[in-house]
This record gives structure tokens, C-alpha cells and sequence, in this order.
């Protein structure tokens, strides 16, 4: 207990510099949903005058093409990770438990795509395809 | 006692499967490979290449020389947004993972661990949304610190411009370089730092010169793979600074999207690929002298 209170300064500035990083990082998601959900908002106040869902009528309408865009971001993202765990476990236990002669250069050649930036590939990708 | 502790021994040491070996592994691993070999090895090849093609096919230097006259302010302003986002990184990584090691208000660390993870699992186009919001000269910062008193509304400036590119890159992939360096402190052995502590070290003494130097390798994979992910990203500098200076990202896009030339945009694509090989390169000079230093 004595311990504790002797400690308070510290403590009390630990709490407001976690204060400060809560804000940071909550911030601008708080922000963001303010946002998602005004429909009336001017500048020296604090709050929109008005909230509602008129922007999110307008986006899923039929004109917006939200829904479609949203099923296909999706699909692409399932899809990805499912292929992705499909071809990568197989090598996971290959590298893990099997003796592979080549294991060194396997292992650099899984781990070129992390190091080198993805634009250039994505780039040309699009040259390959189209 | 000695047969089961044995048995427990054995089922937790890996086992290789020498008979099958060769073959089985060959194929278990071959999907990977030609994966990574027809959509990542083969286009990065073409980029490199077609850097140094004409739109005919010849090839020349004009695309270099192209992309130095007109790109040359973008490449050094994403050098520095880089770099300076790379720093700031690891201070945050730093101070957080040393936290979180060495706290000693169990309720603090706790709360610190809940709440640092948070922007992992954002997309970089979003957190770039967030920031336009967040930044901007009506955004939520302005708005708390003029309703704090710390500033005047009149003095409020908006900050999307380098420093809200610097904001997002840290904001997001700082959370990413602590994850791994909490990990890699977690896992050191206590006794050092409580030797530390015991003869009177103070906290900040025993972070950087005993937890630090141990955890130096991990500090450096977050950061090379951070360096390299925030020279690729298009979306961030996109929403937030799309004016010149900008970065070179935006240039590529805007050189096929607009003109089509692809032969500058390969220029330009090589140019980043240079400064993610010198940035590999700090992590392999690194690797290496640990490599040597454990060899005896």
C-alpha cells in the first residue's frame, strides 16, 4: 500500500501519456464514425447539427454500386487466403519436417516477396494479364 | 518417472522424415515456388527490363534519364518521409515494447497492451481516410486542442501535407514493429535485467543497454520490412498529399494512368527497388556480422 502511494507521480504520468495514445489512436476512429453518420456539420462546432443516414442511403443505393464493389472486395480477399493457405501449408511442413536439399535458398526465395517493394510487380502483373 | 518424461521429450522434439524425403518435399513445396516464380519473380524481372525499353522495344537509357530530370525532388522527398517515418517507428516500437517489459504497474501494462494494437487491422487506405479527417484545419485535432485552450482557432493549420503522410506511416505501422519487438523482449531471460536492477540500475538504463542490445536483430527486420512496405504504399500519399512534392508512388501510378509509359514507371519502379535493396542491405550487414560473431 505504502509502496503504491509513494509512487503516485509516476503512475499519474504513465496514465496520461496512455491518455494521450488512447486519443491518438482512437481519435481518428471516433472521427471517422462522427462522419459516417452527419449530415449537417460547420466548422466552429464541436459536433454535426444534424445525424442520420442519408449519405449511407445514397451509397447503397442501386446507383451507388457499393454492394457490388463491397462483395467483390470480399470474395478477392477470401479467395486470396484461401488459395494462399492452400499452396503455403504443404511448403510450411515441407520446410518444418521434411529434409529438403535446397532448404536454405527455398527459405530466401519465400521470403524475396516481403523485402522488395510490391508496386513494380503489380505493375507489370497487369502487363502479363491484359 | 525417467520412461514417461523421456516419451514427453520425444513427442515434442520435431521429427524428420528421412525415408521420405527428397521427392515428397520437392512436391509439397512446388505450388509455393512457382507461384512466387510466375507472379512475383517474372513481373519484377519485366519491370527491371522494361526500365530499359523504348516503347519499340530497343533498348536505352532515356527512361532513366526521363524519370531523373522530372522525378528527381519526389524521389528525395520519399527518401526523407521514409526515413524520418522509420525513426519515429522504432522510438514508438522502443518505448511501448520497453513498457510493456519493463513496467511495474501491472494495470497500466495491461491497459498499454489492450490498446497499442489497434491500428494493425486497418488498412492502409483507410487510416489514410482517417487522417484526412483527423488532420485536417476543421479535423478532430484542431478541434480538441482549440477546445483545451492550447491553441487559438485562428493559429489551427492543417496538417495534410509531409508530416500527415509521416502521421499515417506511423500510426500505422508502429503497432506492426512493437508486436514483434514485445515478442522478442518477452522472451529474454529476467535474470538480466534483474541483475541490472538489483545494482541499482534504473529502468531506462537497464531498456537500452541490457533488453536492447539483445533484441537488436528483431528491432531491424520490423524496420526493413516497414521501410520496404511504406516505399510500395499508393493509397496514403495519394489521399493526403497528392501535390508535388510528392512521392514516388503517385508518380508511377500517374505515368500509367495518364501516359501510359510504361517505360518511365519501370524507371521510377527500379529507382524504389534500389532504396529497398539498401535498405535490405543495413539488415544483412547485421545478419552477417551475428552470423560471424557466433561462429568460433
Amino acid at each position: 500500500m505504502t509502496a503504491a502511494w509513494r509512487g503516485w507521480p509516476s503512475t499519474l504520468g504513465v496514465a496520461l501519456v496512455l491518455g494521450v495514445l488512447a486519443f491518438a489512436i482512437f481519435g481518428p476512429l471516433f472521427n471517422l464514425v462522427v462522419w459516417a453518420f452527419a449530415e449537417r456539420w460547420y466548422f466552429p462546432h464541436k459536433l454535426p447539427s444534424e445525424f442520420g443516414f442519408a449519405f449511407w442511403a445514397r451509397v447503397f443505393s442501386e446507383r451507388g454500386g457499393a454492394w457490388q464493389a463491397l462483395g467483390t472486395s470480399v470474395w478477392i480477399a477470401l479467395l486470396t487466403v484461401a488459395l494462399s493457405l492452400a499452396v503455403a501449408v504443404p511448403a510450411g511442413y515441407a520446410l518444418a519436417r521434411v529434409r529438403l536439399r535446397w532448404r536454405g535458398l527455398i527459405l530466401l526465395a519465400f521470403l524475396l516477396p516481403q523485402a522488395v517493394p510490391n508496386l513494380p510487380v503489380y505493375v507489370n502483373i497487369a502487363r502479363v494479364f491484359y | 518417472m525417467s520412461e514417461t518424461l523421456a516419451a514427453a521429450r520425444d513427442a515434442s522434439r520435431p521429427r524428420r522424415s528421412f525415408e521420405a524425403g527428397g521427392a515428397l518435399g520437392a512436391v509439397l513445396v512446388a505450388p509455393a515456388l512457382a507461384i512466387i516464380g510466375l507472379f512475383f519473380a517474372l513481373p519484377l524481372g519485366l519491370s527491371v527490363v522494361g526500365a530499359f525499353r523504348d516503347k519499340d522495344g530497343a533498348y536505352t537509357l532515356a527512361n532513366l534519364a526521363k524519370a531523373y530530370e522530372l522525378y528527381t525532388t519526389d524521389f528525395v522527398f520519399t527518401i526523407a518521409i521514409v526515413a524520418l517515418s522509420s525513426a519515429l517507428i522504432a522510438a514508438f516500437a522502443i518505448a511501448i515494447a520497453g513498457y510493456l517489459t519493463l513496467g511495474e504497474h501491472p494495470r497500466l501494462v495491461a491497459a498499454l497492451r489492450w490498446l497499442y494494437r489497434w491500428p494493425l487491422f486497418i488498412p492502409f487506405i483507410v487510416a489514410g481516410q482517417l487522417m484526412r479527417g483527423f488532420l485536417a484545419k476543421n479535423g478532430t485535432l484542431n478541434h480538441v486542442l482549440i477546445g483545451s485552450g492550447l491553441i487559438e482557432p485562428l493559429t489551427a493549420q492543417s496538417l495534410l501535407d509531409w508530416r500527415g503522410i509521416v502521421i499515417a506511416f506511423v500510426w500505422k505501422q508502429a503497432p506492426f514493429v512493437t508486436l514483434l519487438l514485445a515478442g522478442a523482449m518477452a522472451s529474454l531471460e529476467r535474470q538480466h535485467v534483474e541483475a541490472a536492477r538489483n545494482l541499482g540500475a534504473s529502468r531506462l538504463r537497464a531498456l537500452f543497454e541490457i533488453v536492447l542490445p539483445q533484441v537488436k536483430g528483431t528491432l531491424l527486420v520490423g524496420i526493413v520490412l516497414s521501410f520496404v512496405t511504406m516505399l510500395s504504399v499508393l493509397s496514403v500519399p495519394l489521399m493526403i498529399n497528392p501535390n508535388s512534392p510528392t512521392m514516388i508512388t503517385v508518380d508511377i501510378a500517374y505515368r500509367i494512368n495518364t501516359h501510359a509509359d510504361y517505360g518511365v514507371a519501370n524507371a521510377l519502379c527500379l529507382a524504389s527497388l534500389a532504396l529497398a535493396a539498401a535498405g535490405a542491405w543495413f539488415y544483412l550487414r547485421h545478419a552477417v556480422q551475428r552470423a560471424e560473431a557466433a561462429t568460433p
